[in-house]
């Protein structure tokens, strides 16, 4: 049977930010699991920080709703947030919902840098 | 049986029971993909509709119960000729989530509330929508042409 789960990696590849990698689904189901891990990283003193969307299939409005909210977070703590490469379907729906505007939002892996150099 | 099979591929209906839990979208989502498997419908049309599935009834399990007991969410799916037609049913409190007002998309983060998000993706992901109170039940009905690439 298909996995409706969320897997979180989270790998530092360099001092400057650190890459959480979420495959799966980030719905009302998997919501609490990712801000915990969240809690977790930010609380760690991670406030630069790149979210990989290429593994991830799925997003809803709950899943949003936790992006909103890191986003807003790491803004008022002088932290940044990136979401890379999210999949045409899951684009779409940020872009519907006006997010990609909102978001930094990086199509490319080197286009991750010029976000991190502009704050 | 070639004919019969393309039939039974442009027509098809289904009742789903759930219960007032998250995880019961879950199963949902389960047999929606089953639905769309079964009668060959397009994967694209599957996000969306899990999509509209899920923003419809978790704002039923999270604002629609004034109690903590067992409530039924009765789910009606009809296909006819690429036409999916679908009624939520709940008993819960009244409530039109269609009267609500839409997010200002333009407005920055902060000033963005995280409500209203989710039906403004059903909204925009359907293609007719209506609510009514009936009998102390909310029914939800909503129409997509799942033929539709939009």
């Amino acid at each position: 049977m298909k996995s409706f789960d969320l897997h979180v990696r989270v790998e530092i590849t360099n001092q400057r930010y650190t890459i959480i990698e979420l495959t799966g689904f980030l719905d009302a189901h998997t919501v609490n699991a990712f801000e915990n891990r969240i809690e977790e990283i930010v609380s760690s003193g991670q406030r630069q920080i790149v979210i990989d969307l290429k593994g991830l299939n799925y997003i809803s409005s709950a899943g949003i709703g936790a992006l909103m909210a890191l986003t807003q977070r790491l803004r008022k703590e002088s932290g940044n947030m990136v979401l890379l490469q999210p999949n045409e379907k899951v684009f779409k729906i940020l872009d519907l919902l006006g997010f990609t505007k909102i978001f930094n939002v990086a199509l490319k892996e080197e286009d991750v840098e010029n976000y991190f150099q502009a704050v | 049986m070639e004919k019969e099979f393309v039939a039974n591929s442009n027509a098809g209906q289904q009742c789903v029971i759930l219960e007032n839990r998250i995880d019961e979208i879950r199963r949902l989502s389960i047999i929606v993909e089953e639905f769309f498997g079964e009668h060959q419908l397009p994967s694209e049309m599957l996000f969306k509709m899990n999509l509209v599935f899920e923003e419809i009834i978790s704002n039923i399990i999270y604002y629609g119960y004034e109690d903590d007991t067992k409530h039924e969410i009765v789910i009606n799916m009809n296909l006819l000729n690429g036409i999916l037609a679908v009624e939520i049913k709940d008993d819960g409190k009244a409530f039109n989530p269609l009267a609500n007002p839409e997010p200002r998309l333009d407005a920055p983060l902060e000033e963005r509330p995280i409500g209203g998000m989710g039906i403004y993706l059903v909204k925009h992901l359907v293609d007719e929508i209506r609510y009514n109170r009936y009998n102390n039940f909310n029914i939800l009905s909503f129409r997509k042409n799942i033929r539709d690439k939009g």
